[in-house]
């Protein structure tokens, strides 16, 4: 059928069918802005538009509904390269992170200013109500419309006055624009589903209904006869490599336990079939034409199940090898494990007058990018490209290699704008099938998940049993602390060591005390595979410890913030733990080179307004207040490498290229900041590539807080470099020795009597008769690591008649060094801490008795909105004065997600007289907790 | 898969489809229809007859009436100057409690009643005003039933029209559990109390999310009419709350134990007698 539509202005006339969504139809006629995040259910929003002026789910609307009617999407708003102010107060108050769901804040924006233009924080929330952000924590929302409102109404010079550091700096330490901000505002193609060329192939994948069970047969006749079905692969047909699909290291902690089809299904969800056809539909056709027979085997459905029932077992020796040893026993399902500590625990209880022995339960949660995983793959003569959304392109590049068989000279790995990851994009879980299917047939092949399988075959955090003794003596000392980690890696081990040990290693570290111990195992398990998400092992690790030392606290009957206060490391302690606690390796003690846990304190103490007790405002709700104190890591010491290089262009400005993923969190924003503050020239005077295999040096990716320090290090040390060649290049030209000259801004070598602009620099040397292009790189590896800290503060209100539990107010302070650029380094805070209230009180994967996870969906797994922020919700940066780093850079985005639980858990004690050691803290848990109290 | 859409312009002639294709169905904003059976519309539906140009839109005012027409949205509702005064205002805080706008702006009144969900956000309140809707089973058979009558039926007619009557002294809560502010409710109670003088007049209790759709639970609505509140409200809501966790069965599902639901549908119901207390100016 025909219909007409008026599009941003335009008439415009489609060929469509009765039933396509206008979702499908606007991007099939080239408008890249609407989004698709939750498959049409209508929960995320990313897909909206307006109908006659109003915001709509495109994805919820079929054709016909929009036949005469007037739509405007986000492309409606710059005109001809002029930014909208909308778009520029976007980009100036950071709230552009991944840029996924940024066009339809745009539009949600544009429809609000239109209907009011002075709207109030309510009017706010309700225009925002409809789109899930997984990256920004949505409060920098209210000032980009406070800029934009202020802007339309004639006052364009309006700006949000973020906090500023280091005034010795031009650039870093103050909010600038992002580098591929503007990109994102204007919806040009940047994420992999906008580069899809015709006569592209769709992979669907059929997986198992089965936790535990072996493919007796398996037969595609009637699956390969339907007309544009290309291609099957199955066990059957597939390479019978092991590898493993964790992007770390060479050589990684992590076992290589699954080839690319396996012949026994380790869990629902696991993966039969690949169809690989010219449309979506013709390959899901195919799917239910497949025919398998299942030997059905008993399944390990829980962490319990594993520690007491060794009889079945899930991996052995040929299904899954090791690099190196890491504690496993395959025997009784024991991916990983490895104990250690420092001083004497024994000695340590006895010193305790009190002694608290508590276990603390997690379970599996997603990371829930909104761009979910995708891939497009094709080949260019004898190389295979792969346009991928990953954090870790080298890395995915050596693993599609290994998979494959195919030789890693001849692969391409080009990472697009990354829609989200949060750890699950650090991980292979889709690259090498497609490349595997473009291999084998030579065509391009395009794979995108479903939400469902977003949820199922995605990666999750580790479920963890965590028990924790802590002794303490009456004067408030810690004298011992012992933890002990079990942990569920599901049916394949990626990161099955390093995540759980961080549960450990970013937790026990925090405090002053002499002896300590711990003890991690991991089990293999029929569950959906875990692996890394943002704060790796540290949440589960820092709710068990930190809810248990403020057991103790309480058995103590001491302040809680007095007994942090007398245990928390500070500045210049040497932190033994972390030489037993390596990544599979053994560990770098490391020094406290800065540390404002003390500020921290002290603010969150004033602010929260700490031990004043407030009463609700009905009898059945009680308000209640916690804290806990946060760390994480900036990268890892003697593992991590990053590599960069910067060329000097013709006219004098420079293009850098860094190995590095950024995947919505700015990271290369700080390269370029960097490297612009050290040149002497403004950032747009830098030009980034990033993570392009062909192009870019290497680097490990984006993953364990790494990015600022190891990445950003690499540009500041071949910003060095390259201010070296400038210098000794000028001496030449100038005939003056080097030690005359420096750099100036914007751009210039001066010396007592003259000076060369960049620009004369590049033609000089770029010249036939010159020395050549001046070419500078940089690499960063290290020893030391600087670890960030912080303190989160939370007030909750627990409703008695029905246990929901409301964060009223939390309050975020960390200390990352220099923050690079403010306004994004609040946003990594914000969005860390929103997602984390969410893991507290209601994320929650849940399954039936099968295995079968029962709710792989946004309508059922619930994630925080822009109405579930706390009423009073801050992040603060506590600046130190770091010596490390990149201008002393620290990270700052992992760390913020290790608070929420165990400050909230400290709040619900606090309100209602019950400790909940179990997240997420439901209202049926927490209901249930309280009417136990009472009888 | 959707082979045919129908955009009628009188009801007559969408009843007279209907009557063609009885297995086509009504679409009216698509926010329930189009949501399922991804990526194409509801497998089982080869058709669909829009509401849309049938000129069932607006609200209007009569005598002792509201009028409310089935395909305006929630949010047009919410807009409404018509609805500011009680107890037409709760049907602003019914449409305001879908706090996703996106599906404000799509879903509709009538599509909400239709679709009858278990923890539907409109019909509690609609039962809770004695609302009656205009229906048409085919082209020259029109009903009128109460919202309770429709829900029940199986067989699923257009709604042409929602009255409400006026009530005077008549004050309504309404309190739901959500997980987070975009949830359904897992359970939603809404309790409307007559009151003179203190006294319970007349009530009304409807309670979403304990069976398979909203019910009134007459029961205690009998339990309630001729209270007197002032100065008892304490140990009158525990009685209430007994009695109603009597009354109820909802059952373990992914969303909440029924231990829980029971529970929560106690709780929420007190909240609900605090808040109608108070609105009508109750001595606690
Ligand atoms: C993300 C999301 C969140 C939601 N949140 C809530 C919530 O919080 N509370 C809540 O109550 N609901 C919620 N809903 C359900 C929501 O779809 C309905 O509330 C909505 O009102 C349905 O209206 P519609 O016009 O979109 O119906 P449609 O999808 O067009 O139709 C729904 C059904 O009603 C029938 N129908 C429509 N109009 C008529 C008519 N006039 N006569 C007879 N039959 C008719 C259709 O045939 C169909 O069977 C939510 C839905 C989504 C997708
Ligand atoms: S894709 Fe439309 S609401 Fe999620
Ligand atoms: S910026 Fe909103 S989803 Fe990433």
């Amino acid at each position: 059928m025909r219909i007409s539509v008026t599009i941003n202005g335009k008439k415009r006339i489609f060929d469509t069918a009765p039933g396509e969504r206008v979702l499908h139809l606007l991007r099939r006629y080239g408008i890249l802005s609407v989004k698709n995040g939750c498959d049409g259910e209508g929960t995320c929003g990313v897909c909206a538009i307006l109908l006659d002026g109003k915001v709509v789910n495109s994805c919820q609307l079929l054709a016909p509904q929009i036949d005469g009617h007037e739509i405007k999407t986000s492309e409606c708003l710059s005109q001809k390269n002029k930014l909208h102010p909308i778009q520029e107060a976007f980009l100036d108050t950071g709230i552009v992170q991944c840029g996924y769901c940024t066009p339809a804040m745009l539009v949600a924006a544009y429809e609000l200013l239109q209907r009011k233009s002075e709207p109030t924080e309510e009017d706010i929330k309700d225009a925002f109500s409809g789109i899930i952000c997984r990256c920004t924590g949505y409060k920098q929302i209210f000032d980009a419309i406070e800029v934009a409102s202020k802007r339309i109404k004639g006052d364009e010079n309006y700006k949000k006055e973020y906090p500023a550091f280091r005034s010795d700096l031009r650039l870093v330490g103050k909010s600038t624009r992002k580098v591929d901000g503007q990109q994102l505002v204007c919806s040009n193609p940047s994420f992999v589903e906008d580069m899809i060329n015709p006569n592209t192939l769709y992979v669907k994948v059929l997986r198992s209904p089965h936790a535990h069970a072996i493919i007796k047969s398996i037969d595609v006749s009637d699956a390969e006869k339907i007309e544009g079905v290309e291609f099957i692969l199955t066990h059957e047909n597939c390479p019978h490599t092991l590898y493993g699909s964790s992007g770390q290291c060479y050589p990684e902690p992590s076992p290589y336990d699954r080839r690319i089809i396996n012949k026994k299904m380790r869990f629902v969800g696991d993966r039969v079939a690949a169809v690989a056809a010219t449309s979506e539909e013709i390959a899901m056709e195919a799917l239910n034409k497949i025919k398998v027979e299942y030997e059905i085997l008993p399944a390990i459905l829980s962490l319990e199940q594993a520690i007491n029932e060794p009889s079945v077992q899930i991996h052995d020796e040929t299904t899954s090898e090791y690099c190196f040893h890491i504690g496993q026993d395959l025997a009784k399902n024991i991916a990983a494990s490895n104990k250690g500590g420092i001083g004497d625990i024994e000695k340590g209880f006895k010193e305790a007058d009190v002694i608290i022995e508590r276990t603390y339960r997690t379970g599996h949660i997603q990371c829930t990018p909104l761009e979910p995983h995708v891939v497009y793959t094709y080949m260019e003569g004898d190389r295979l490209v792969i346009r991928a959304s990953t954090q870790v392109p080298f890395h995915l590049r050596r693993i599609v290699s290994r998979a494959t068989g195919y030789p890693e000279i001849k692969i391409h790995v080009i990472k697009e704008r990354v829609g989200g990851g949060f750890g699950a994009k650090q991980d292979v879980v889709m690259e090498e099938l497609s490349s595997y299917i473009t291999l084998q047939t030579g065509k391009p092949v395009y794979h995108r998940f479903t939400r469902e399988e977003e949820f199922i075959a995605s990666r999750t955090r580790h479920p963890t049993i965590i028990n924790v003794k802590v002794g303490a003596n009456k004067q408030g000392q810690i004298t011992a602390v012992d933890m002990k980690v079990q942990a569920d890696t599901g049916a394949y081990g990626p990161h099955c060591l390093t995540v759980p040990m961080n549960a450990c290693s970013k937790t026990l570290p925090l405090l002053r005390c002499k002896n300590m111990s711990y003890d991690v195992t991991v089990y293999y398990t029929n569950n959906i595979i875990a692996g890394a998400y943002q704060g790796y092992g540290a949440p589960s690790g820092a709710f068990a410890l930190q809810t248990a030392l403020a057991e103790t606290a309480t058995a103590l009957k001491i302040n809680y913030l007095t007994f942090i206060r007398l245990n928390h490391v500070r500045t210049g302690d040497r932190l033994d733990i972390l030489k037993c606690l390596g990544e599979g390796q053994e560990g770098i003690p490391q020094q406290v080179t800065s540390c404002a846990l003390s500020d921290c304190l002290d603010r969150g103490d004033f602010s929260i307004r700490w031990g004043e007790k407030e009463d609700g405002t009905a009898p059945y709700l009680k308000i209640g207040k916690g804290f806990a104190i946060i760390q994480q890591g900036s990268g890892l010491p003697g593992i991590d490498a990053a590599n960069a290089s910067i060329y000097m262009l013709g006219d004098g400005t420079f293009f850098l290229c860094i190995g590095g993923a950024d995947l919505g969190t700015g990271l290369d924003t700080v390269a370029v900041k960097v490297v612009a503050e050290i040149l002497m020239v403004d950032q747009d005077k830098v030009a980034v590539k990033a993570g392009d295999t062909d192009v870019t040096p290497f680097d490990v990716g984006s993953y364990a807080s790494s990015g600022t320090y190891f990445t950003g290090a690499a540009a500041y040390n071949a910003a060095l470099n390259m201010k070296k060649k400038i210098l000794e290049e000028s001496a030449k030209i100038l005939n003056v020795s080097v030690d005359k000259l420096t750099l100036d801004y914007p751009g210039k070598v001066v010396s007592d009597d003259g000076e060369l602009t960049y620009t004369k620099l590049a033609q000089l040397t770029q010249s036939g008769k010159g020395t050549g292009q001046i070419i500078a790189t940089g690499t960063f590896t290290t020893e030391e690591s600087p670890i960030p800290y912080g303190a989160h503060f939370a007030k909750v209100e627990v409703n008695e008649l029905t246990g929901t539990v409301k964060v009223k107010a939390f309050h975020a302070y960390q200390d990352c060094g220099t923050p690079i650029n403010p306004d994004l380094a609040l946003g990594q805070m914000y969005g860390a801490v929103i997602k984390s209230i969410g893991h507290t009180l209601y994320e929650q994967m849940i399954f039936d008795e099968k295995g079968k996870c029962l709710n792989p969906n946004f309508l059922d797994y619930k994630v925080p909105t822009i109405n579930d922020i706390p009423e009073d919700f801050r992040s603060e940066l506590v600046f130190v004065d770091e010596k490390l780093g990149p201008f002393g850079g620290k990270s700052i985005s992992e760390i913020a997600t290790n608070g929420a639980a165990p400050a909230i858990a400290t709040a619900i004690y606090d309100a209602t007289g019950v400790w909940v050691r179990e997240y997420p803290f439901t209202a049926e848990k927490v209901l249930e907790a309280i009417r136990e109290k009472k009888t | 898969m959707i082979q045919e859409y129908y955009i009628p312009t009188t009801v007559a002639d969408a009843l007279r489809i209907k009557a063609d294709q009885p297995h086509y169905s009504f679409i009216a904003g698509g926010t329930e229809i189009n949501a399922r059976g991804y990526p194409k519309t509801a497998q089982h539906i080869s058709g669909l007859i829009s509401i849309a140009r049938l000129g069932l839109t607006g609200i209007k005012k009569e005598e002792k009436n509201l009028i409310i027409y089935p395909a305006v949205t929630l949010q047009e509702l919410i807009d409404s100057p018509l609805l500011n005064e009680e107890p037409f205002n709760m049907l602003k805080t019914a449409a305001s409690n879908v706090k996703n706008r996106h599906i404000r702006n799509m879903a509709t009144i009538g599509g909400n009643i239709a679709a009858c969900k278990s923890c539907s956000d409109m019909i509690p309140i609609l039962m809770a005003m004695d609302a009656t809707l205009e229906v048409y089973s085919s082209e020259d058979v029109k009903h009128e039933e109460s919202v309770l009558e429709h829900i029940r039926k199986k067989e699923k007619y257009l709604i042409t029209k929602i009255t409400i009557p006026f009530r005077k002294d008549f004050h309504i809560a309404i309190c739901r559990y959500t997980r987070t502010s975009n949830d359904l409710a897992l359970i939603n109670v809404c309790l409307g109390i007559e009151l003179e003088g203190g006294i319970c007049k007349d009530a009304r209790l409807a309670l979403g999310g304990v069976a398979a759709t909203p019910l009134r639970i007459m029961e205690i609505e009998k339990f309630l009419i001729g209270e007197e509140f002032n100065g008892k409200l304490h140990q009158y809501a525990q009685k209430l709350r007994e009695h109603l966790e009597k009354q109820i069965h909802p059952i373990d599902d992914i969303r909440g134990k029924a231990w829980f639901k029971k529970e929560l549908a106690g709780g929420l119901v007190i909240q609900a007698l605090y808040e109608v207390a108070q609105k009508g100016g109750i001595i606690l």
